[in-house]
């Protein structure tokens, strides 16, 4: 099973607990655990502050796909630069060890893409 | 000096008291001393005579307006609200607070206290005290209001994780807690976002300002790591890591480098896996505003395509030792 859920919002902070919602929604439909559903929480939250240091009118485009066993999130094109360089920030870097967290470039510009895959298969 | 009821001198076990009539004035030490063989009669006497001593305390408080009577009552029961807070105390709010919050309690129940009722004090105050820590729990813990509803839900959820973890040894989904809370799993998802709602940080909060002897985190992160660049990692994160109490360098410790899930650190450090999301989120929130201004790493070039981190090295975190 393959969905894609498409999601923009303005790049506020006060907009991210829609944006905790669509994934939290996401990622019960893989089964993720609470545990998991909290990193990829955390991983989406940090990579957001990351990559819209303080932005203004700017716009945050979310692109999900749920695999059989993963939940992946594609936060891009992002406008800001250094992108690599923020996401060695030190919060960002904690949460690479618990979420596979990769810089993609495409035509339109640097996406990041944060993959939570199931640890445990549920009964 | 205080005025006091003539009446009472010499028996203070044996009072029904009324106002003040025609009372002199005494001294201080007088009324201690008076005070002093109640409380020691009262202990060798029991449970009786504190009835008897509440009473005494009580008229004198309600009736003569005596606020050094009310200090004492206060102070008897005090072993009463830290024995209702420690209940709470589970809950991720700090238990010198709660016996606060449970001490106004106490005080509204000796204030207002009605000596016609016919009950004992105790019986009075400790809904009361409850009360009063409930609510702090429902106004005070919320940040941002939630509906009611929602609150108990995430209150049920959270503990039915607790039960839930050591009953199947791993972190339990969506859609196990539903079932075991007897709700959709929708409802389980907005109750659980309620708790983001819960505990904000204080800009009040310590900052740590442990003693010396407690190590950094980013002290054992010394080992060799391929595909990590640990090194650069430590330059960037001790001076977050030293702004973080110890507490929550351990947490961040065993969640990102020792791999533990929330529910076992909860298991571990003896606190709920909610309150854990809500301590590892507290302190990335104030690593990412500490380190704010910390100069910017040297990163290299080659590294544009590349995975920045990920559950490969996740898989092969540092073996360090645990901070102390």
């Amino acid at each position: 099973m393959t969905d894609i859920v498409a999601l923009e919002i303005p790049a506020e902070p006060s907009l991210l607990r829609v944006v905790r919602m669509v994934v939290g929604g996401l990622a019960a439909q893989v089964d993720l655990s609470v545990d998991e559903i909290d990193d990829i929480h955390m991983a989406v939250e940090e990579v957001f502050y990351a990559c819209h240091p303080g932005s203004s009118g700017e716009r945050c485009r979310l692109r999900l796909s749920v695999a059989d066993d993963s939940l992946r999130l594609e936060m891009g094109p992002l406008t800001c630069e250094d992108v690599v360089r923020r996401l060695h920030e030190p919060t960002c870097s904690l949460i690479a060890r618990v979420v596979d967290l990769e810089v993609e470039e495409g035509a339109e510009g640097v996406s990041v893409v944060l993959t939570k895959r199931r640890e445990v298969q549920p009964r | 000096m205080t005025v006091v009821d003539p009446d009472s001198i010499g028996r203070p076990l044996d009072l029904p008291l009324g106002g003040p009539r025609g009372g002199r004035y005494r001294d201080a030490s007088e009324e201690s001393d008076e005070r002093d063989n109640a409380r020691e009669e009262t202990v060798a006497r029991g449970r009786d005579e504190t009835e008897k001593l509440d009473q005494y305390l009580l008229r004198r408080w309600r009736l003569d307006g005596d606020r050094q009577a009310r200090q004492e009552l206060i102070e008897m029961y005090l072993p009463l609200v830290r024995s209702l807070a420690r209940r709470y105390a589970s809950r991720g709010e700090q238990f010198d607070d709660l016996v606060q919050v449970g001490s106004i309690g106490l005080i509204k129940a000796i204030d207002r206290f009605d000596l016609d009722r016919g009950v004992e004090l105790t019986t009075y105050a400790t809904p009361n005290i409850v009360g009063e820590i409930k609510r702090y729990f429902r106004d005070k813990g919320w940040s941002v209001r939630v509906p009611r509803g929602l609150q108990e839900l995430n209150i049920r959820i959270n503990r039915l994780i607790d039960e839930l973890v050591p009953k199947l040894q791993r972190s339990p989904t969506i859609n196990e807690i539903a079932d075991a809370a007897g709700a959709e799993p929708a409802d389980v998802l907005e109750a659980l976002e309620t708790s983001q709602a819960y505990n904000s940080v204080s800009l009040q909060s310590s900052l740590g300002g442990e003693s010396d002897e407690d190590a950094l985190l980013i002290d054992y992160l010394g080992k060799e790591e391929p595909n990590y660049d640990v090194m650069e990692d430590r330059a960037v994160l001790a001076p977050g890591f030293a702004k973080l109490e110890k507490r929550e360098r351990t947490i961040l410790y065993l969640r990102f480098f020792e791999g533990l899930t929330q529910s076992q650190i909860a298991a571990r450090v003896g606190i709920s896996q909610m309150h854990v999301s809500r301590l590892i989120r507290r302190s990335l929130e104030r690593l990412r505003e500490e380190i704010g201004d910390v100069e910017e790493p040297i990163v290299p070039e080659q590294e544009t395509d590349a995975a920045v981190g990920g559950a490969s090295e996740a898989s092969s975190r540092p073996s360090a030792g645990p901070p102390t």
